[in-house]
C-alpha cells in the first residue's frame, strides 16, 4: 500500500507540472492585454499602452516571464491581481466558499435522492419504480444545466415568485437571504448529478445484491431491509463514494456555467471574468486552484479505491 | 468506425429495450431534420422585420424570433449544426483517443507522457479552457470542434488505455505472442476489436456530451458565429425572450434534451449488451 | 462593455435644446409636486456590469459614472442640456488668447476622509489624470498647472484651447475626478488608488467584486447653491445608502425589479418596455439621448480601403429594417442621418442626399466598379453584446441581396478590441455611442482611432476640425459640422447603422423629481424613498 501510494503521490508532481505549464501557456497564447479591459473600450497611443503594458511587467519575453513566474507560483503565490489590486490568494480565498457552498449543498442533495433512487431501482429491477427511476436520471442529465437554471428562474422566481431569481447575498446579510438564492442554482446543478448517481447506485447494488455473501444472508433468513442495507449496501458504498468524490471534483469546475446564470460571484465566474479581462494573474491562480482541488480529490479516492480494493495496488 | 464481430454478435445475442428506444429516437431527429427541408420552404436565416417574434401559430409552428425568423426552420437546420459539430468532435476523439490511448497502453515511456498530460487536461476546468481556446483561434465551427475534442479526449484515452493493458496481459494474447504474431498485428486483430465495445459506449456519451458542451460555449457566448442556427445560439439568443416570448427558449432546449438522451439511452442501451458492470469502468 | 460617449455639450450652452425623452409607464408628474422628499432608506441598484476598476481617472469603462459619479467631483459637471457647468469650481476665467485658465475653487468643501480641499489637490489629481487617463492626452498642450493660492489653479497651454477643455474636464465617461494630494501621488500605477477618497454626496464605503459596492451619504456634504442640474447644481442627498448589486444576466435583474429586491436596474431590454409599463408597481423610463449605432472600416488595408466598396455597403444599408431588429419596441429607435444624437443642436441632415438607404441596384454599381468578385468581408462583433450580434445578423441578410458576401465573426470584447486595431485583422466592426458636438468626432476623423494602421483621416476633415477648434460662434461651428456630415457621407467615413434609446426601470416608489434617471448614465441626486 506505501509504495503504491508514494508511486500516485510522486506521479502528481509533474501533473502539477504541466498543469502549470499549460495554465501559463493558455493564458499567454489568448490575443488581447488586460490593459483593454483596465482603461476601457478605448483608443490609446501606442507610448500610452506601451507605459501600462510595462507597469504590469507583460512586456519581458515569455520565456523570462515563465522562468520568473513557476518558482513563484509553485509556493502558491500568484501575485496581485491586475484588476482588483489585492492578492490572488485572498480574492480566492473570498470566492471559494461560494463554490464549495454550491458544490456542496448540490451534492448533499445528490446523495440524498440519488443513493435511495438507485437502491429502490435496484430492488425493484425491471419493475415500474425502476422504469421511472431510469426515466427521470435519463432525462436529468439530458438537460443542458443553464437552460434547466433559467426555466426554474421563470417559474420558481417569476412565475410563482417563491424564491429570488438570482444574486448572491452574504451569511452576513442572514441565513435565509443567503440559503433562498442558492436553492435554485442546487437545484440546477444537482439534477445531472441525481442521475449519474442514481445508475451508479442502481448497477453497483444490483451487481452487489448477485454475489454469494448476499445470497448466504438471504439464506440464513435474514429480514430484506437487512441484506439490502446491511450487506447489499455496506459492500457497494465504497464504489459509490469512489463516484461521489469525482462527480464533486468535476463538479467544481462544471459549475462554472450555473454560477454565471444565477450571477453567483464564485470561483467560477471569477475565472471566466479574468479570463475576459485577461487578468492573468486572477486567471491563473484561479484556474490553479480548481485544479488542485480536482487532483487532490482524485487522489485520495484513488488511495481510498486502493485501500479498500488491494487489487488495484498490483494492477499497474 | 470498425463494428467487430464479437460486437455483431453480441449484437445478435441480446435485444434491448434502451437501445432500440434510444436509436429510434436518434433516427427519427435525423430522418426529420433531413426530410422537413424537403417538404416546406424553409430558410433559418431570412429576416422579416414585419412578423417578428411571433407566437407559434400554423403557419410559424414554433413562431418567429426577434428577426422575424422560423423558428421550426432554425430547429430543423439546428440540428444539422449541433449534430455536425458534435460529430465532427466525437469522430475526431474517436481517432485520436484510439491511437493515443493504445500508444499509451502499450508503452510505459509514452503512457508516462500522455498520462500526465491527460491527467492534467482532464482535471482543467473544461470550460474555462474552452473559453482560452475559442479566444486564442476565434470562434469558428472548426474551432468549436476542437475545443469539445480537447475536452473529451482525455477520457476516451483512458478508456482505450485501459481496455489495451486489460487484454495486453491476457492469456489469449500472450500466447498468440509466444507464437510469434507480431505486435502491430495484434493490436489491430485481437486488441483493437476488443475494445471497440467500451470505446463506443464511451463514444455515444461523448456524442451526447458534445452536444450540452456545444450549447454551453454558445451560452457563454464562445458557440458558432451568428447567424448560425445551432440549437445552443438558439437558447443563448432567447434569454432576453424568456418571459415575452418564451417559446424561442423551449424549443432548442427540447431538442437538446431528446438528442442527449437518445445518445444516453444508445450508450446505456450498448454498455448493458456488453457488460453492465462496464459502467463503473467508463469514465463519464 | 459597450463603447461609450457621453454627451459633451455645444460651446454655447444656449444653443444646446435637449428635449427630455418622455417617460412610458405613466409617471404622474404631480406625485413629485405632492410630496416632499424623505430622507432615508436603502437605494438598491441592480447595475448590469461590474465594476472592472474602483480608478475613474483610467478607465472609460461603463459603470464607473453609475456608481462613482456619486463618489466623485470635478472642477466642471454636466447639465440637462448636454452642455458642462462649474462643479467644484466657483468661477472659470479663460484669458484672451485662450492659453490661460484660471479656476477659482469653491470653499469649504470637504473629502470624505475630512480635509479641505485645496488647490494643491486639483493639481495633484490633474496631473495623475493626464497620465492614467484615457482622455488625458487631450491635455497635450497643457505647460503648466499653477497653484498661486490655495483657492486658485491656473492652467497653462501652449496653443489656444478652446472651451473645449471644459467638457473634457467634466465629461462623465473618463471624468477628470479631483482626489486628494496624498492618495493621487501614491497611486501611480492606472487602475489602483491607495484610497476611494472624494467630494461627492455620498462617500463610498466597499466594493466586494462581482457582489455589490456600497455607498454612503456624506453627511458634511456642502452642495452647491445654484438649482439642482443632473450631474451638477445642488445635489441632494435623500438616501442613507446606495447599493449597486452586480446583475450582469438582464433577466434576473427584471425578476428582481418585478419581487422587489432592486428598485432601480439598468439596461433593461426593451422588448421588456410595454410589459414592465404595465405593472403597476414599475416605471419604464427611456433613456436618451439617442445611442448612434454605426459601422467603421479597416481604411489602410484590405477591401473596405476601396471607396466603391465602401459606397456599395453605404447604400445597401437599410438602417430601417436594422432599428427594428435591434429593438422589440419601435419607439426605441429612430432612424437619423445626422451623426450628432437627435437631441443636439448640432442635429442636421446635411449630406444626406447621398444617404440613400437600402438601395440594391446602386450597391450592385459600387461594387461592378470595385471589381469585386465575392471574396468574403468580416464583420466582427462582441460575443456578449446582444445588439452588435443583431446589428451584424440584420447587415448579413442585407449584403446577401447586393451579392456582397458578409460574414461574422464574433469574439471576446479583449479579442474583438486587439483585432480591431491589426490592420490584417480588421475589415468592418460596428459599435455605438453619442455625439452631440463636431468637436468630439476629431478622434474619428484624425486617423487615429481605433488605431493608427486602419483609421479615417483625409486633408478635408482635418482642416474642419482645425476651423472648429478655433471657432467659437454657434451657427458657424453649426455650418462647419455640416460639412463634417457631408464628408462623412462623401468618403463613407463610417456608416450610419440609425439610432437607438436605452430602457432604465425602477420601483414606482422610487421618486425622481429632476428626471435624471432618463438621461444618460446613472446620476442619483434627488432621488428618494416614499415610505409606503
Amino acid at each position: 500500500m506505501l509504495t503504491y501510494a508514494i508511486r500516485r503521490v510522486l506521479a502528481f508532481v509533474p501533473t502539477i507540472f504541466i498543469t502549470l505549464t499549460l495554465i501559463f501557456v493558455v493564458t499567454r497564447l489568448v490575443p488581447g492585454s488586460p490593459v483593454w479591459a483596465l482603461i476601457g473600450n478605448q483608443s490609446v497611443d501606442a507610448a500610452r499602452m506601451e507605459e501600462i503594458t510595462r507597469q504590469l511587467g507583460l512586456d519581458r519575453p515569455i520565456l523570462e516571464q515563465y522562468l520568473e513566474w513557476l518558482p513563484r507560483v509553485v509556493t502558491g503565490d500568484f501575485g496581485q491581481s491586475i484588476f482588483f489590486g489585492r492578492p490572488v490568494a485572498e480574492i480566492i480565498l473570498e470566492r471559494m466558499p461560494i463554490t464549495f457552498a454550491l458544490t456542496l449543498l448540490a451534492m448533499i442533495v445528490t446523495i440524498a435522492v440519488g443513493i435511495p433512487l438507485g437502491i429502490l431501482a435496484a430492488i425493484r429491477r425491471g419493475g415500474f419504480l425502476d422504469y421511472i427511476g431510469n426515466i427521470f436520471s435519463s432525462l436529468g442529465m439530458a438537460l443542458p444545466s443553464f437552460w434547466l437554471g433559467f426555466m426554474l428562474i421563470l417559474i420558481f422566481a417569476v412565475e410563482l415568485q417563491w424564491l429570488p431569481a438570482s444574486g448572491y447575498r452574504p451569511l452576513e446579510f442572514g441565513f435565509w437571504p443567503w440559503l433562498s438564492r442558492m436553492i435554485l442554482p442546487v437545484i440546477a446543478l444537482s439534477l445531472a448529478q441525481i442521475g449519474l448517481i442514481a445508475r451508479m447506485t442502481r448497477s453497483t447494488m444490483i451487481e452487489v445484491l448477485g454475489m454469494d455473501y448476499v445470497t448466504m444472508a438471504r439464506a440464513k433468513g435474514l429480514r430484506e431491509h437487512v441484506v439490502i442495507l446491511k450487506h447489499a449496501l455496506k459492500n457497494a458504498m465504497i464504489q459509490i463514494i469512489t463516484v461521489i468524490g469525482l462527480t464533486f471534483a468535476l463538479g467544481l469546475g462544471g459549475s462554472v456555467i450555473i454560477e454565471n446564470v444565477f450571477a453567483l460571484p464564485g470561483l467560477g465566474q471569477l475565472i471566466t471574468t479574468a479570463a475576459i479581462r485577461r487578468d492573468y494573474p486572477t486567471l491563473e491562480g484561479g484556474i490553479f486552484y480548481l485544479t488542485l482541488v480536482a487532483l487532490v480529490t482524485n487522489l485520495i479516492v484513488d488511495l481510498a479505491y486502493a485501500y479498500f480494493n488491494p487489487r488495484v495496488r498490483y494492477g499497474k | 468506425m470498425i463494428i467487430s464481430m464479437p460486437f455483431l454478435s453480441i449484437w445478435f445475442r441480446r435485444t434491448n429495450a434502451m437501445l432500440i428506444t434510444g436509436s429510434f429516437m436518434l433516427l427519427l431527429l435525423l430522418a426529420g431534420s433531413i426530410i422537413a427541408p424537403l417538404l416546406f420552404a424553409l430558410d433559418p436565416l431570412a429576416i422579416d422585420a414585419t412578423r417578428k417574434l411571433e407566437a407559434p401559430s400554423a403557419t410559424y409552428l414554433l413562431g418567429t424570433d426577434e428577426f422575424g425568423r422560423d423558428t421550426f426552420a432554425r430547429i430543423v437546420y439546428g440540428a444539422h449544426v449541433s449534430l455536425r459539430v458534435a460529430f465532427a468532435a466525437t469522430a475526431l476523439t474517436a481517432v485520436v483517443g484510439i491511437i493515443l490511448g493504445t500508444v499509451s497502453g502499450q508503452s510505459r515511456l509514452a503512457d508516462a507522457i500522455i498520462g500526465r498530460i491527460s491527467d492534467s487536461l482532464l482535471v482543467f476546468p473544461g470550460f474555462v479552457l474552452a473559453i482560452m481556446i475559442l479566444a486564442a483561434i476565434g470562434p469558428a465551427e472548426i474551432n468549436v470542434v476542437l475545443a469539445v475534442f480537447l475536452l473529451y479526449v482525455p477520457r476516451v484515452i483512458r478508456t482505450v488505455r485501459a481496455s489495451v493493458i486489460e487484454f495486453i496481459t491476457a492469456d489469449f494474447v500472450q500466447a498468440a505472442r509466444s507464437v510469434g504474431i507480431g505486435n502491430f498485428r495484434l493490436l489491430a486483430v485481437h486488441v483493437l476489436p476488443n475494445a471497440t465495445g467500451p470505446v463506443m459506449v464511451q463514444l455515444s456519451f461523448g456524442f451526447a456530451w458534445a452536444i450540452l458542451v456545444e450549447a454551453g460555449l454558445s451560452f457563454l457566448g464562445l458557440g458558432l458565429p451568428p447567424p448560425s442556427p445551432s440549437w445552443g445560439n438558439m437558447i443563448s439568443d432567447a434569454r432576453e425572450f424568456i418571459r415575452t416570448a418564451p417559446w424561442l427558449m423551449f424549443a432548442p432546449g427540447a431538442m437538446i434534451s431528446l438528442a442527449v438522451l437518445s445518445l444516453n439511452l444508445i450508450g446505456d442501451g450498448l454498455r448493458d449488451m456488453l457488460d453492465p458492470r462496464l459502467q463503473n469502468k467508463i469514465n463519464l | 462593455m459597450i463603447r461609450r460617449r457621453t454627451f459633451l455639450s455645444s460651446l454655447l450652452g444656449s444653443a444646446a435644446a435637449l428635449s427630455m425623452p418622455p417617460m412610458l409607464g405613466g409617471l404622474t408628474q404631480n406625485a413629485y409636486g405632492a410630496t416632499e422628499p424623505v430622507k432615508g432608506g436603502t437605494l438598491n441598484v441592480g447595475l448590469h456590469i461590474p465594476l472592472p476598476t474602483l480608478d475613474w481617472q483610467s478607465t472609460v469603462g461603463h459603470p464607473l459614472p453609475h456608481v462613482m459619479g456619486h463618489v466623485f467631483e470635478g472642477l466642471t459637471g454636466q447639465v440637462k442640456d448636454l452642455n458642462v457647468e462649474p462643479e467644484l469650481a466657483e468661477t472659470i476665467e479663460a484669458a484672451a488668447d485662450g492659453k490661460t485658465w484660471t479656476f477659482k475653487l469653491r470653499s469649504g468643501v470637504k473629502f470624505h476622509n475630512g480635509k479641505t480641499l485645496e488647490a494643491a489637490d486639483v493639481k495633484a489629481s490633474l496631473e495623475r489624470w493626464r497620465k492614467v487617463g484615457p482622455k488625458g492626452s487631450g491635455l497635450e498642450t497643457l505647460s503648466a498647472i499653477e497653484v498661486p493660492s490655495a483657492d486658485t489653479v491656473v492652467m497653462k497651454f501652449n496653443s489656444a484651447m478652446g472651451r473645449y477643455l471644459l467638457l473634457l474636464l467634466g465629461s462623465d465617461e473618463n471624468k477628470a475626478v479631483i482626489m486628494p494630494q496624498e492618495i493621487a501621488d501614491a497611486s501611480t500605477t492606472p487602475g489602483k488608488l491607495t484610497e476611494v477618497v472624494g467630494t461627492g454626496p455620498y462617500r463610498f464605503v466597499e466594493y466586494k467584486e462581482d457582489q455589490y459596492a456600497k455607498l454612503q451619504r456624506f453627511e458634511e456634504y456642502v452642495a452647491r447653491s445654484d438649482a439642482p442640474n443632473y450631474q451638477t447644481g445642488k445635489k441632494l442627498a435623500h438616501l442613507d445608502e446606495i447599493i449597486f448589486w452586480i446583475v450582469p444576466e438582464s433577466s434576473t435583474r427584471i425578476a428582481g425589479l418585478e419581487s422587489g429586491e432592486y428598485d432601480v436596474i439598468t439596461e433593461v431590454p426593451d422588448s421588456e418596455a410595454a410589459r414592465l409599463a404595465g405593472n403597476a408597481e414599475l416605471d419604464a423610463i427611456k433613456n436618451g439621448p439617442g445611442v448612434l449605432n454605426y459601422m467603421m472600416f479597416n481604411h489602410k488595408k484590405g477591401p473596405t480601403s476601396d471607396l466603391n466598396i465602401r459606397k456599395a455597403i453605404q447604400s445597401m444599408i437599410d438602417p430601417k429594417e436594422i432599428s427594428s431588429v435591434v429593438v422589440s419596441d419601435p419607439s426605441f429607435a429612430l432612424t437619423n442621418p445626422s451623426i450628432y444624437a437627435p437631441e443636439s443642436a448640432y442635429n442636421t441632415d446635411a449630406g444626406s442626399d447621398l444617404y440613400k438607404p437600402g438601395d440594391v441596384a446602386k450597391a450592385k454599381e459600387y461594387l461592378a466598379a470595385a471589381g469585386y468578385k465575392g471574396e468574403p468581408i468580416s464583420i466582427q462583433v462582441i460575443s456578449t453584446s446582444d445588439t452588435q450580434k443583431r446589428v451584424a445578423v440584420a447587415l448579413v441578410e442585407q449584403a446577401k441581396r447586393a451579392g456582397l458576401n458578409l460574414v461574422i465573426n464574433s469574439y471576446d470584447l479583449n479579442t474583438w478590441v486587439a483585432k480591431r486595431r491589426d490592420p490584417n485583422a480588421l475589415n468592418i466592426y460596428t459599435s455605438s455611442g453619442y455625439w452631440v458636438d463636431p468637436s468630439l468626432w476629431n478622434g474619428e476623423f484624425n486617423g487615429t482611432f481605433p488605431s493608427p494602421e486602419v483609421g479615417f483621416i483625409s486633408p478635408e476633415t482635418q482642416e474642419i476640425f482645425a476651423k472648429l477648434a478655433a471657432e467659437t460662434e454657434f451657427a458657424k461651428r453649426k455650418a462647419l459640422g455640416e460639412d463634417l456630415q457631408r464628408s462623412f457621407y462623401q468618403q463613407v467615413a463610417m456608416a450610419n447603422l440609425g439610432y437607438i434609446y436605452r430602457l432604465v426601470a425602477k420601483r414606482k416608489k422610487v421618486m425622481d423629481p429632476d428626471g435624471n434617471l432618463a438621461l444618460g448614465n446613472l446620476t442619483l441626486h434627488g432621488v428618494w424613498i416614499e415610505k409606503s
